[in-house]
């Protein structure tokens, strides 16, 4: 954030002017006058400080403005530029909004020493005082990114024409999710990009809109399904800084998602070679808070012609509380006066921006210093006009027409993104259900619009409800796959099978790579015996994806359950050219190679899985491997009880138990190999595990006395009852067991047991 | 010089020069002097395009630049491009030709006396002489912006809506001489010496 500036500005008598005499100096009251600005004193400080990001060599501004020369000779240009508000380019009123980071507004103090300095002829003072600027390099400000994002090819901008929305739509190279943490665009010095605007989508789409349009990119100012996860908002416009998310609210990227990197251009008199970069930051952190764009848009613009304050208002109601951390507003050439902001139900006024000159040319994304904190109920306005006269200097027609709404710039658009944190993550689905409902109401009846409606009702598992808008969506568009699928999981949640098979068979044929589906499908094949159903579906969906291991799993699972391990070892054994290195595949493949009688084979794959890593986006995940690789060891563990290699047992129920100590069949084995080498002392501790585990895992008394020795077994389990507390419990189940002894004609093991009763 | 009287018809002479000094001249690219304003008979007018390397408005006019000099270069009228900036420099009014596909003929202004006897203030601006009388002496019949693209810095349209010079010419072309028009011109202001 730039450090607000400190104008110096000095008491200086002023000298009046009458019938040519100063009064001054006729007078001779006045102490002589102090000198007025000079370069090296006053007017450095602020070009160097507020001009040079972009006025230097190789900056994106038209010229250089680092040394007295260069500045002096444009004196009287900058004099007029900063005094109308043209430079620094900074539209936004700066006492109608909070705190805005990377505010480039000039103090009004700072644009007097200019036009004053300027007046007086732009005097150089002592330059030898004068320290050289720190120019700003053109490197990356944020340091060197974790990935850096370049265009295929330069796109060539005309010479001359209309400005230009063109969307690229570039590959990220990524093997396994990331969380971005910040983002930095690098314009590359060209003068020719006004703004950009960065997003990224997961679908297709964006791919197939830039194959259908020739050239490099494809022209709109619409970027259809293109966004930004977690509610970001992410821009570009000339000097603003590089964008970091706020803390905690990280976004996902995964492998296949495109970039999308909308440029608005405008021609510069020569063909234009525009290639910027862009630089991912990585973090470690998976987002801990939510965030959310809310969208307020006037869908009805009809501008007379010659209207010169054609107003639209839209409102919004926040149903949770929630931070606005920035925004973006937009319209087009009409627009005039942009008001953006709240009132909480307290009834107050929080202004969140007013542009008074919207400059179409000099949009932008906005984000506030701190978050501003409004409470459930808040009304978000948009309050625009719009100046369809031809005292408008920026009207695109002369003498004015009538303009409605539409997404080409010449037809009008009022509308305002603003971004919003959360204060708890299961309040998204309120907003994205009161967004959906704002949008349906105001007119935007679309298939999206009802499909997010569907989804934000379905994720706060009011699924009677969603029922409906999933059927409005599906009514617009047939094969949203998506809307097939969710609606299908609502039907089986309602436990109607019969109207869920048809929406996923529907949904798999408007798009077959949906692995979700597949075994949405597959599952309820399974659950009602049509096992070969399941299993061709699944089948299918590993002809198209072999790299599918879910799909793979299920299939061999599905071929277990209908006792055909052989297909079942011919499906794991296909997946290896994939999975060899995943714990999983290896797992079941070794078990399914036991079964078949592949001992050998089997029990190396066992052994592979204790080394093996789950990996989740490229690092290790801990938990998921150790699940995996104990239940690998306990397998080992029973194998080598097949073979009676007791110490081989002992070993693979310690490894078991080293990396989960709360696995119940291992604890219970190790037990009883305790019992049998006759050490109860060793089998006690385990036994207290068993007795720590939830309830519902605790064996019983019968289990736990099946695999220990008569008397013994009743000894330590006692034992480890008294040691966890349970004393009652222990001395009933002793008194019982010696009760029961005597009954079967062993009074000396009615007497053991009475020996020990009293030793508790 | 002989002692001489004054003859009545040098007096005229002298007067009559006072009064339409000679056109002021530049210098080309290679350093040799040029006078755009001195032309032989059958030039019907010349238009000055006032124009500078480091201004993005006059920039952005380099192609209607190029289009209206090809345009009405048949009709006798002659296009320049002048650089009146008392620090300008060929090799870099080269290469901004050479960006942006200028191939007009060039003078540069070092001592601002071509802007200054048409007028000019800022780039781009442009100045249209006819020549009329038997000295073909140049007669200012415009003075301001190409088009009205340009309302203010940072107040432009998309595209322009009235073609003042563009409209000026095409009266030219057809033989008539205008009367003065004087329009504003937007853009930056020529860098005179403070």
């Amino acid at each position: 954030m730039r450090v607000q500036l400190q104008v110096r500005r000095r008491a200086r008598p002023r000298l009046k002017k009458i019938g040519g005499l100063i009064v001054g100096g006729l007078v001779g009251t006045l102490a002589p006058a102090e000198p007025g600005p000079d370069f090296a004193t006053d007017i450095a400080p602020i070009i160097y400080q507020n001009c040079i990001d972009c006025h230097r060599p190789g900056g994106i501004g038209p010229f250089s403005l680092t040394d007295y020369p260069a500045v002096s000779r444009r004196a009287r240009q900058i004099a007029e530029v900063v005094e109308d508000g043209y430079m620094p380019p900074w539209k936004p009123n700066p006492h109608r909004s909070p705190v805005l980071i990377g505010d480039r507004s000039l103090p009004p103090a700072a644009i007097d020493l200019i036009v004053e300095w300027a007046a007086a002829g732009a005097p150089a003072g002592d330059l030898s005082s004068l320290a050289p600027p720190i120019v700003p390099t053109q490197d990356w400000a944020l340091g060197h990114p974790d990935l850096i994002i370049d265009f295929p090819a330069a796109y060539e901008l005309a010479a001359e024409g209309h400005d230009v929305f063109q969307n690229f739509v570039l590959r990220i190279p990524l093997a396994e999710r990331r969380f971005v943490r910040a983002l930095e665009f690098l314009p590359e010095a060209s003068l020719v990009i006004h703004h950009a605007v960065i997003a990224f989508d997961a679908t297709p789409q964006s791919r197939q809109r830039d194959e259908a349009d020739p050239g490099l990119g494809f022209t709109s100012m619409d970027r259809g399904r293109a966004s930004t996860p977690n509610g970001h908002i992410i821009g570009w416009t000339p000097g603003q800084v590089p964008y970091e998310v706020y803390p905690g609210t990280a976004f996902e990227l995964t492998p296949g998602t495109d970039l999308v990197v909308q440029l608005h251009l405008l021609p510069s008199g020569k063909p234009e070679r525009v290639s910027p970069r862009v630089g991912l930051y990585f973090s470690d952190e998976p987002p801990t808070r939510s965030g959310f764009v809310a969208l307020l848009r006037e869908h009805v613009i009809d501008i007379p012609a010659g209207e010169s304050a054609y107003p639209i208002r839209e409102e919004f109601i926040l149903p949770t509380a929630a931070a606005v951390l920035g925004l973006y507003p937009h319209a087009h050439y009409l627009g005039r006066d942009l008001q953006i902001y709240a009132e909480p139900p307290d009834g107050t006024r929080r202004w969140l921006m007013h542009i008074p000159d919207w400059d179409f040319n000099w949009q932008s994304d906005y984000r506030f210093a701190t978050p501003l904190e409004l409470p459930a109920g808040t009304k978000l306005v948009m309050a625009y006009t719009f100046d369809n006269s031809a005292a408008n200097p920026r009207n695109p027609r002369n003498p004015p027409e009538r303009v409605r709404g539409g997404w080409s710039s010449f037809d009008e658009m009022g509308e305002v993104a603003i971004q919003l944190l959360l204060s708890d993550r299961s309040d998204l689905p309120l907003l994205e259900e009161a967004q959906a409902r704002y949008l349906i109401d105001s007119g935007e009846k679309s298939a999206d619009t009802f499909y997010n409606l569907g989804l934000a009702l379905d994720r706060q598992h009011r699924f009677p409800e969603a029922i409906s808008p999933y059927e409005n969506a599906l009514r617009l568009d047939p094969t949203n796959a998506a809307a097939l699928n969710n609606l299908g999981g609502i039907y089986e949640r309602l436990n109607a099978a019969d109207r869920a098979i048809p929406l996923y068979e529907r949904a798999l044929a408007a798009d077959p790579a949906l692995t979700v589906t597949r075994l949405n499908l597959a599952h309820l094949f399974q659950r009602d015996g049509r096992t070969v159903e399941a299993a061709n579906v699944l089948r299918q969906g590993l002809a198209l994806r072999p790299e599918d291991l879910p799909l793979r799993l299920a299939l061999a699972e599905s071929q277990i359950a209908g006792r055909n391990a052989a297909g079942a070892l011919v499906t794991l054994e296909q997946g290896l050219p994939w999975h060899h290195q995943d714990p999983r595949l290896r797992f079941h493949l070794g078990q399914i190679r036991l079964v078949n009688q592949q001992l050998e084979a089997g029990l190396a794959d066992l052994q592979a899985v204790t080394n093996l890593s789950l990996l989740t986006d490229g690092s290790v995940d801990v938990a998921a491997t150790n699940l995996i690789r104990g239940n690998a060891y306990f397998a080992l563990a029973l194998l080598a009880q097949q073979r009676r290699d007791l110490p081989e047992v002992e070993r693979r129920l310690a490894d078991c138990l080293a990396v989960r100590p709360h696995h119940r069949d291992a604890l219970l084995m190790s037990a009883g190999v305790a019992m049998i080498q006759d050490t109860p002392t060793v089998a006690i501790p385990h036994l207290v595990g068993l007795l720590q585990l939830p309830p519902d895992q605790r064996p019983t008394e019968d289990e736990v006395l099946g695999i220990m020795p008569f008397p013994d077994g009743v000894h330590v389990w006692a034992q480890a009852l008294a040691a966890t507390g349970q004393g009652d419990t222990a001395r009933e189940f002793l008194a019982r067991h010696a009760a029961e002894a005597r009954q079967r004609g062993r009074p000396e093991w009615g007497e053991l047991m009475e020996s020990w009763l009293r030793e508790l | 010089m002989h002692l001489n009287l004054f003859p009545l018809g040098g007096l005229i002479g002298l007067i009559s020069a006072v009064a339409t000094p000679a056109p002021p001249a530049g210098v080309d690219l290679a350093g040799q002097p040029v006078a755009p304003l001195q032309v032989s008979t059958g030039t019907r007018a010349v238009v000055l395009f006032f124009t500078a390397p480091d201004c993005p408005i006059a920039n952005r006019y380099a192609p209607t630049m190029s289009r209206l000099a090809a345009e009405f270069a048949d009709s006798a009228i002659t296009t320049w491009l002048i650089y009146a900036d008392d620090l300008g420099d060929p090799p870099v009014i080269q290469q901004h030709q050479t960006d942006f596909r200028l191939k007009l003929p060039t003078a540069l202004d070092h001592d601002f006396a071509i802007a200054d006897y048409a007028g000019a203030t800022v780039t781009p601006e442009a100045a249209v002489f006819v020549f009329s009388g038997e000295d073909r002496s140049p007669q200012l019949v415009y003075r301001g912006r190409i088009d009205d693209q340009y309302q203010g810095f940072g107040q432009f349209r998309p595209a322009a809506t009235q073609h003042e010079l563009h409209d000026l010419l095409t009266r030219i072309a057809t033989g008539e001489v205008p009367e003065l028009i004087t329009t504003k011109a937007i853009g930056c202001y020529l860098p005179r010496p403070q």
